[in-house]
């Protein structure tokens, strides 16, 4: 669904690579994981995929089209964009956020209509309740489903996601993940998430591509990843979640030993 | 009581005519204004090398003083009222709209930004869809501090001969007429205090979407300008079958009564007039070269030393001579004769003063003169004149002070200053127990009053014909009697020219 051929990313002089010599095959509905620390690359990779930023070699290609051959424009209402900063336009009423997309695609009028009240049932926010307000009326958790919804709204099967969990409180988070999963299940979506968060990764990635200084380090299923040994940077980021665990392990024993 | 109603009710008389104006000038700067400064601080957020120069040169526009950037575009455009009133308020209307517009979209937050180019906006559609909604509460207040700025400064336009509610307070000012003065502020404000808040409607009605609230600002709107333009449009339409003669005036009292005294003169013979007073001195006189005024009354010695550009002294009759030859042969303009008194300047002390220092001539003060202060008008102090008097009687004051004209009596009444330079007609001189220093060495100019009338008008035999009793008719006893009927007892400027009138015929 979407190919990444040798791609590279430099700013200015040659010497500051964002993004080095990237090989990536993401299938259609699977999610990738792009996991990773801030400054790594990863945001500037996903951000090629939709053209936002032009890699400065190698190819990239979506549903086998070479985007270079595609205008930006069009090629970004065909694809779904939700980050952390959400981005919704504090002006637009919950139903005029959503209907963008649709609206720049010159939809009918009735058929955006039906279409906001869908996704806003899809994404668990009541219609009628929420299609007239503002932004500024709602929680950060509401906020990110309207973020979603809206990324879904013309239809698109493919998503760019940067860090979009990463602003919420860990139990709106842990709700929203659920959720999320389950959706783009249902719907068959193919997504490229960008995260720094390992158990986000773990737990809601078909694979993970760990980069480190804008190179590819290892990709594989998150099972490969925690039993990856042979390198020294994916086995050390493995070892946070693997101590968590083990933590985790003994509190529920003793607890248990408590017990008995 | 009484008076001060009649007072009122006359000032009130001329408000179609001056709100009229205003609003015509003010509207048209500022819509001006929007029209060119909104895409221009586009363009700057579009392309930053533009804003720099941009911002800066509406700076350097803000930064001139309002009079003064009027006043230039007098000589600039080669012309006067309306036109250079509309292009200084236009660049005076542009600094508050260009840098709120440019601050209001290039703080819109990076991630809506981000968000809109993501979702597949061109920039087109990012600037309608976006980042304008999102500036426009500053870009609106931008376009509200410049509205109350314009209609503020429009009172400036007066001087270049634009109608506008300065009007009121120029003349209230010159004349110490201090209801004109306040009808004209307090017109000036609620006008001001209107547009703003019907700007602010409509913004809340865009913002709000209440297509209530958008009618009521649009009905608000629609109300003052036709309430405020009709009778000026109605006045237009009603004037076009006769030929309009146009009466100039400067700013003080003796000019506020000869305009309406020619007026008097030149309806009674038909004519249809229009006067502009209130008007700077050599913006009176360019205007008269171009023809935009028809006449006025100048002085002999402004002529000789600010336009002829002369520093040396002649008598009363060379000095008329030469200066209707080169009026006539440089700009075609007609002198039709002397007046009859002279407005020199003089100066003048209190006649306890002069009695204690034995004060009689301009040349009994130079030894006392480091020890005293002279006021007078702004221009004084750098005028020809004052170099020859203070030269050729060796004059050393304490200090020179500068102000209006029409404080000077109340700032040596109250001992402020010792010697005034007093106007020769001024009925204030006796009112206020002044004595004039005689100038035996004649270093002061004449100061003849004469008529003027521009190249167009001096080829109209019956505006000549009209005008001409004027010519060697008033004296200088009598001038001064006007002038106090006005300065002293408060009188409308119009009766005073009624009594000159009825004491020309004879």
């Amino acid at each position: 669904m979407i190919e990444l051929q040798k791609v590279t990313k430099s700013y200015g002089s040659s010497h500051s690579e964002a993004v080095k010599d990237i090989s990536l095959k993401v299938a259609e509905g699977e999610l990738l994981a792009l996991l990773g620390e801030s400054g790594c690359g990863k945001t500037t990779t996903l951000k090629m995929i939709n053209r936002l930023i032009e890699p400065t070699s190698g190819t990239i290609s979506v549903k086998g089209k070479d985007i270079t051959s595609l205008d930006p424009v069009t090629l970004r209402r065909q694809i779904g964009y939700v980050f952390q900063g959400i981005g919704l336009f504090p002006h637009m009423t919950i139903a005029e956020n959503i209907s963008i997309v649709p609206e720049l695609l010159n939809w009918e009028k009735d058929k955006i209509r039906e279409r906001t009240a869908e996704l806003l049932a899809l994404v668990g926010l009541e219609a009628s309740q929420y299609k007239n307000r503002k932004p500024a009326e709602l929680s950060g958790g509401q906020k990110q489903r309207v973020g979603v919804a809206r990324a879904l709204a013309a239809g698109s099967k493919i998503m760019l996601m940067d860090e979009p969990f990463g602003a919420l409180d860990p139990i709106t988070r842990n709700e929203l993940q659920q959720e999320f999963s389950k959706l783009r299940q249902e719907l068959k979506l193919t997504v490229v998430l960008v995260t720094h968060d390992i158990m986000e990764a773990l737990l809601l990635a078909d694979r993970i591509a760990v980069m480190q200084k804008g190179r590819l380090v290892a990709v594989g299923t998150p099972h490969e990843m925690m039993s990856l040994k042979d390198d020294p940077y994916v086995s050390s980021l493995m070892q946070t979640p693997r101590s968590q665990f083990e933590k985790l392990d003994q509190l529920l024993d003793r607890k248990d030993a408590g017990h008995e | 009581m009484p008076a001060m109603s009649e007072n009122l009710m006359r000032q009130l008389q001329l408000l179609p005519d001056y709100l009229g104006s205003h609003l015509l000038i003010t509207i048209s700067a500022l819509s001006l204004g929007i029209i060119v400064c909104l895409p221009t601080a586009i363009a700057v957020t579009r392309i930053k090398k533009l804003r720099w120069p941009v911002l800066s040169f509406a700076s350097v526009m803000q930064t001139i003083p309002g009079i003064a950037l009027l006043a230039l575009m007098v000589p600039l455009l080669g012309q006067i009222g309306f036109v250079p009133a509309l292009v200084a308020l236009f660049l005076y209307s542009m600094l508050p709209i260009l840098r709120n517009t440019v601050t209001g979209i290039s703080e819109v937050d990076p991630s809506l930004i981000e968000a809109a180019r993501g979702l597949g906006m061109t920039s087109n559609q990012m600037l309608w869809k976006v980042e304008l909604p999102v500036a426009l509460p500053i870009i609106i207040a931008g376009i509200r501090t410049s509205t109350v700025w314009v209609v503020g400064t429009a009172t400036l336009s007066t001087a270049v001969g634009a109608k506008s509610l300065g009007n009121y307070i120029f003349s209230g000012l010159h004349i110490q007429n201090h209801t004109s003065v306040l009808v004209g502020c307090i017109a000036a404000a609620l006008l001001a205090m209107i547009l703003d808040s019907l700007i602010r409607l409509s913004e809340i009605a865009v913002t709000q979407r209440n297509a209530f609230k958008g009618g009521l600002a649009a009905l608000g709107l629609i109300i003052v300008l036709f309430g405020g333009l009709s009778s000026y449009a109605f006045k237009f339409d009603s004037s076009e079958s006769r030929p309009i003669i146009s009466i100039g005036a400067k700013t003080f009292t003796e000019q506020y009564i000869l305009s309406d005294l020619m007026a008097t003169m030149l309806k009674d013979a038909g004519f249809n007039i229009d006067t502009r007073s209130s008007m700077g001195s050599t913006i009176l006189f360019d205007a008269l070269k171009n023809g935009e005024v028809d006449c006025y009354i100048d002085y002999s010695g402004t002529i000789w030393a600010n336009h002829m550009k002369r520093s040396d002294t002649k008598s009363a009759d060379i000095v008329l001579q030469e200066m209707t030859d080169w009026l006539k042969e440089k700009h075609g303009v007609l002198c039709l004769g002397a007046i009859g008194f002279e407005n020199t300047y003089a100066l003048a002390v209190k006649k306890g003063l002069a009695k204690s220092l034995e004060l009689e001539s301009i040349a009994d003060l130079s030894k006392h003169s480091p020890n005293l202060l002279i006021g007078s008008d702004y221009e004084f102090f750098s005028r020809p004149e004052w170099f020859a008097i203070r030269d050729n009687y060796n004059l050393n004051f304490d200090e020179t002070v500068s102000m209006d004209h029409a404080l000077m009596y109340a700032a040596i009444d109250a001992n402020r200053i010792d010697v005034v330079t007093a106007y020769s007609t001024d009925g204030r001189i006796a009112a206020h127990d002044l004595v004039i220093l005689r100038d035996p060495k004649q270093a002061l100019p004449p100061y003849d009053a004469v008529l003027l009338l521009s190249p167009q008008a001096a080829e109209n035999k019956n505006l000549i014909k009209a005008l001409m009793p004027i010519i060697g008719s008033i004296n200088n006893q009598l001038m001064q009697q006007a002038n106090m009927m006005v300065d002293i007892d408060k009188e409308p400027t119009q009766k005073a020219a009624n009594y000159l009138a009825e004491n020309i015929i004879e």
